[in-house]
């Protein structure tokens, strides 16, 4: 069967190359679905990407998980790094170098792409290279610019959990110290079934997590711990004469 | 010129109907495969997305295909464009997420393949117009 076509339209043969190249992206786009659909490994899914820090995350999180287990991490299986390296050097080696060089060459042959010359194969390949590479310098900078504002705005996250549970932590300490107060006799040095008089120990005022004042004494003491680290943040709590705390308020990020 | 024009209309040329199909799956889905996590990114799932998305890029590749072939290409991209929706449908949409059933996800598959032939018809017709325009002037600088 002739792969000619009578068309000025078109190269000869373009046609049929064409549709196989369909027929290879299509299989692709199934091969890709089907890797999205399947059962992950680990939980964790990763579908094919030219953006390999998805990779990076799937395989992060892999060994998140791995270590929870109690087992150490291992490298990347081959099929992913194939899977990550391969969209990679397509995308950002292969289409970019082929679209420049044709680029040149078009330009020094003083032709484009409006000009009616036939279909051929070089320029359907030459066009889907352009699409590709403009694309992805299009993508790349705000993907990664709200990347990394993800990341950071996570980061911030954990550091003020962290804040707070140090916070609380030490607040326990002083609530035990401020029952004890209560509990021992004045003889003591303590407040004999009262907690007047009582103040913050100097050595526990001003941590590297907070600093802590007693802002009401009555029959309850309340606390207030506001956090050496994130100015807007406190908190809040009552302290009865046994040491239970309760109402306790937050502030700021700690909310 | 119109009767001919008219005429061409209702003749499908083969060769665009599959190049067509051709160049939305190559300039289309492929691009979005491997852009897949930007549009993750920027739009959140549903059939919006899937519309927005798909639309737009018939119309392009339409709009292309009519401004580039010879003559008046209009049905053959509103084709193409049908069958590129029913290949996207059992591949790459999320169309099976969607709470519809029976009569409805008919109803609703129906409707998907005829808005994506009017949309490659429309995107075809607007590069039909941009080429008869562009002839015009052409034509124009010649003249003067």
């Amino acid at each position: 069967m002739s792969q000619r076509t009578d068309s000025p339209e078109f190269a000869p043969g373009f046609i049929w190359q064409i549709i196989l190249l369909t027929v290879a992206v299509l299989c692709f786009a199934v091969y890709s679905r089907s890797q999205e659909d399947s059962t992950p490994r680990m939980g964790v899914k990763s579908p094919i990407s030219i953006f390999p820090w998805m990779m990076g995350g799937k395989q992060t999180i892999e060994n998140g998980l791995r270590a929870f287990s109690g087992k150490p991490p291992e490298p990347p299986p081959i099929d992913d790094r194939v899977r990550a390296l391969g969209p990679l050097l397509i995308s950002m080696v292969l289409c970019p170098t082929v679209f420049f060089l044709e680029w040149r060459r078009r330009r020094l042959a003083k032709a484009s792409l409006l000009q009616r010359t036939p279909w051929s194969m070089s320029t359907a390949f030459y066009a889907l290279c352009g699409l590709v590479t403009v694309l992805v310098a299009l993508v790349v900078g705000p993907v990664a610019y709200f990347g990394e504002n993800a990341r950071e705005n996570q980061r911030h996250a954990q550091a003020v959990q962290t804040n707070r549970d140090f916070t609380i932590d030490e607040l326990n300490l002083l609530a035990m110290d401020a029952a004890q107060y209560n509990i021992l006799p004045r003889q003591l040095g303590g407040g004999g079934r009262s907690f007047v008089g009582y103040s913050v120990p100097e050595t526990k005022a001003k941590t590297e997590e907070a600093s802590y004042t007693v802002t009401e004494i009555r029959n309850v003491v309340v606390f207030r711990a506001a956090s050496s680290k994130f100015p807007l943040c406190a908190v809040q709590v009552k302290v009865d004469s046994l040491g239970h705390m309760r109402d306790w308020v937050y502030e700021g990020e700690f909310r | 010129m119109n009767d001919t024009r008219t005429l061409r209309l209702t003749k499908i040329d083969w060769r665009w109907l599959v190049v067509t199909y051709c160049f939305l799956v190559l300039f289309h889905l492929l691009p979005s495969l491997l852009e897949l996590t930007l549009w993750q990114l920027l739009l959140s799932p549903g059939i919006w997305r899937f519309a927005l998305w798909t639309g737009g890029g018939i119309a392009l590749v339409s709009a292309y295909v009519g401004y580039r072939s010879i003559g008046v290409t209009i049905l053959e991209p509103g084709i193409a464009s049908m069958l590129y929706m029913a290949t996207l449908i059992p591949t790459v949409s999320h169309i099976r997420y969607i709470s519809a059933s029976g009569y409805r996800l008919v109803g609703l598959l129906v409707a998907l393949l005829l808005i994506a032939f009017l949309v490659g018809c429309f995107g075809a017709a607007a590069g039909e117009w941009l080429q008869a325009r562009r002839e015009k002037e052409r034509l124009h600088t010649e003249n003067s």
